[in-house]
């Protein structure tokens, strides 16, 4: 019995002892749930964020700025990838001693270097435009209080291929010039967001990005031909050089559907280094600045007498070199007594020019000037745009009326010059000048095409054909832009020369522009070019420093594109009539 | 009698407590078996993240890398450095118009 009671008594101890543990356990058991249940459910929400925070980071990058390629779909303009590297200087325990361990790796000297790292700022640029290499070097170093930042960079792997046309951009990546400022809201990619998850190590194990499908740049397709812009800008330097020049340009045009297959400048700039150039050089000056073209003008002057009526063969008077009009007096280069209309622009006679232009009146002229576009832009798709200077003839006075007839008193930028003679080159039609073909999404599919864009007839077919006979005889052995026709090619042309104006409104004795325009081969032609030579100091005359120039170009380019000279196609055509072929 | 049918309710108390217990271990087990095979799943989880994440820095280099040389080739293919190659290596020069001789 009394070991009875004893286990019974030691079974009750041991149940007491069971009960309050299992009290104890189940009021632990209930502040925990209480705890968990404020922690997971009242708190959820705050400690959620801040635990975001501690492993959860989101990262903006902009988009790929778009490629600029030219007709042939070569690279013009790349963007390439850079790091940028950020310094937050007050986690920088040691500047000076940190800047000497890191300068070598960047190219940044030392002292520049303890200066941003010891600047009072909250964050600091290093350097905008490092290479992977040196990002990687420096993440080696493992010192803490940089940041590294992806993004993307200009290429222009032509160096200064084309540079004033494609311009450049900054170092935020948006257009400054050219067709990169023009075209900056094609060109730019858009912002897009990353999240990424970091361990407690600071690695990442996750990442995701926020659906954005168009956040890269646009592409740009020109119509500029890489190869025939070299060919240009080589045939341009050489004229510059030879003739101890200040500047020039040249421009290739496709006259019946306006697309520009070159413009060329020189000096000219590398846009990948564009801030070790002179401003002026930037510019596209074919574009942007007029001057007057001088006798290049006459062929315009003979578009209004033509569609006036008169005859190519009327005679003209040139007074022996010297012809008093409107109080002042005009001189030819070489005097002539009698020409014909046609001899007027062969040889170029200012006398002669003025004398037709009196015939036809200044209304007639004004408006056959207005027609090819003087006066007015063009609509190129280029910033800063000229619209040169054409004055109404209302406010003509006698010698104005004699003078813009040889391209004095009238100014006019390389792309109206071009445009306009292109217009006689396609049988009276002008075409609007254009230098984008397309704009594509990354992946090749078209967003926009620039296609050949009448702007109207503004002579007659007949004048045209008139005016092409008047242009071929310029360039005969006789005429004054006979340096201008390459071997077994023909071409219609016009030298121009003309004196420049200086800062008091008078025009400067040795300071001259000298020019000429033409296109070639006179039946299916292929391209117009224009030459502009700026203060020649060897010789003046367009005929003698833009028109070998315009040779050279045409010659190269022809030989690239595979168009047969002429000699040889006619000997083709003649043994295929004759059924020689393959003898 | 009374004490064979406390015996009989004793086993079958101890049965059913025996099937609970099972019932209870099973439980136990399948859900620590659960609970291993959810950590393991994390833990594939996050070590699948960082190979993708390797990966993915990986594609990039290397796509860096392809933007680079097609950069150098574009460079190397401009006509400006194709005519310097071409005139100063190899002695070549643009044709004059007499040396060209095209065939009908």
């Amino acid at each position: 019995m009394n070991w009875t009671e004893t286990g019974k008594n030691r079974i009750k101890g041991r149940n007491r002892r069971i009960l309050v543990i299992g009290c104890i356990f189940t009021v632990l058991y209930i502040v925990v749930g209480f705890k968990a249940f404020y922690v997971q459910i009242v708190q959820e929400a705050s400690l959620s964020e801040k635990a975001a925070r501690e492993y959860k980071k989101a990262i903006n990058c902009k988009g790929r700025r778009g490629t600029i390629y030219d007709v042939n779909m070569k690279e013009l303009v790349v963007s390439a990838r850079i790091i940028s590297i950020g310094a937050h200087p007050k986690r920088i325990d040691h500047p000076a001693r940190i800047a000497g361990e890191l300068a070598e790796y960047l190219n940044i000297s030392q002292r520049s270097l303890r200066r941003r790292l010891s600047r009072d700022a909250d964050f600091v640029w290093v350097e905008r435009d490092a290479s992977p290499l040196q990002a990687d070097a420096l993440r080696a170093s493992d010192i803490r209080g940089f940041e590294f930042i992806p993004g993307f960079c200009r290429v222009y792997p032509n160096q200064t291929l084309a540079a004033q046309v494609l311009g450049f951009s900054g170092v935020d990546g948006s257009g400054l010039e050219g067709l990169e400022y023009y075209y900056d809201d094609y060109l730019r990619g858009n912002q897009r967001q990353w999240t990424i998850v970091k361990d407690a190590l600071g690695r990442i194990f996750h990442q995701e990005a926020k659906s954005q499908p168009d956040y890269e740049g646009k592409d740009l397709v020109l119509t500029i031909d890489s190869t025939i812009q070299f060919i240009a800008e080589m045939a341009l330097e050489t004229a510059v050089k030879e003739n101890r020049a200040k500047s020039g340009m040249a421009v290739v045009m496709v006259p019946h559907t306006g697309a520009i297959q070159a413009i060329a400048h020189y000096p000219t700039f590398d846009p990948n280094s564009f801030g070790s150039y002179p401003k002026n050089t930037w510019r596209n000056r074919a574009i942007t600045d007029p001057f007057e073209p001088g006798s290049a003008m006459k062929i315009f002057m003979a578009a209004a007498a033509l569609e006036s009526g008169l005859s190519p063969q009327i005679v003209i008077d040139c007074e022996n070199g010297s012809y008093c009009t409107g109080g002042r007096v005009i001189h030819d280069t070489h005097p002539y007594e009698l020409l014909t209309f046609k001899e007027v622009v062969k040889f170029s006679s200012n006398i002669g020019a003025a004398k037709i232009a009196e015939k036809i009146g200044p209304k007639r002229l004004y408006d056959t000037l207005r027609g090819f576009g003087f006066g007015e832009k063009t609509g190129i798709d280029c910033p800063g745009e000229t619209s040169g200077l054409l004055r109404h003839y209302q406010g003509w006075r006698t010698i104005d009326h004699a003078t813009i007839s040889f391209g004095q008193g009238i100014s006019a930028s390389a792309i109206q010059l071009i445009s306009a003679v292109s217009a006689v080159a396609n049988q009276g039609i002008m075409m609007k000048p254009r230098i984008v073909k397309a704009i594509k999404e990354e992946n090749g599919s078209v967003v926009k095409t620039h296609g050949p864009e009448s702007r109207g007839r503004v002579i007659s077919v007949n004048t045209a054909n008139i005016l092409k006979e008047l242009m071929f005889s310029a360039t005969s052995e006789e005429g004054t832009g006979s340096l201008a026709v390459p071997h077994d090619y023909t071409v219609c042309g016009k030298t121009g020369t003309a004196q420049k104006i200086n800062s008091r409104g008078t025009y400067e004795d040795c300071e001259y522009t000298a020019v000429f325009v033409g296109f070639s081969p006179k039946e299916n032609t292929e391209m117009a070019v224009l030459v502009v030579i700026d203060e020649p100091k060897k010789h003046h005359y367009g005929g003698l420093v833009a028109a070998p120039a315009f040779r050279k170009i045409v010659q190269e380019s022809f030989d690239y594109l595979d168009i047969a000279p002429q000699r040889n196609r006619r000997q083709y055509e003649v043994a295929v009539k004759s059924g020689k072929k393959g003898a | 009698m009374g004490s064979g049918n406390q015996k009989n309710g004793k086993s079958s108390i101890s049965g059913l407590n025996s099937r609970v217990i099972g019932i209870c271990l099973a439980l136990l087990f399948i859900f620590i078996f659960e609970f291993f095979l959810r950590t393991w799943c994390g833990v594939q989880c996050i070590r699948i993240g960082y190979e993708i994440t390797e990966a993915m820095e990986q594609r990039e280099r290397l796509r860096e890398q392809k933007e680079n040389l097609e950069i150098e080739i574009t460079r190397l293919t401009s006509p400006k450095i194709l005519n310097q190659i071409a005139g100063e290596q190899y002695g070549l020069a643009t044709p004059k118009p007499e040396q060209i001789v095209v065939i009908p």
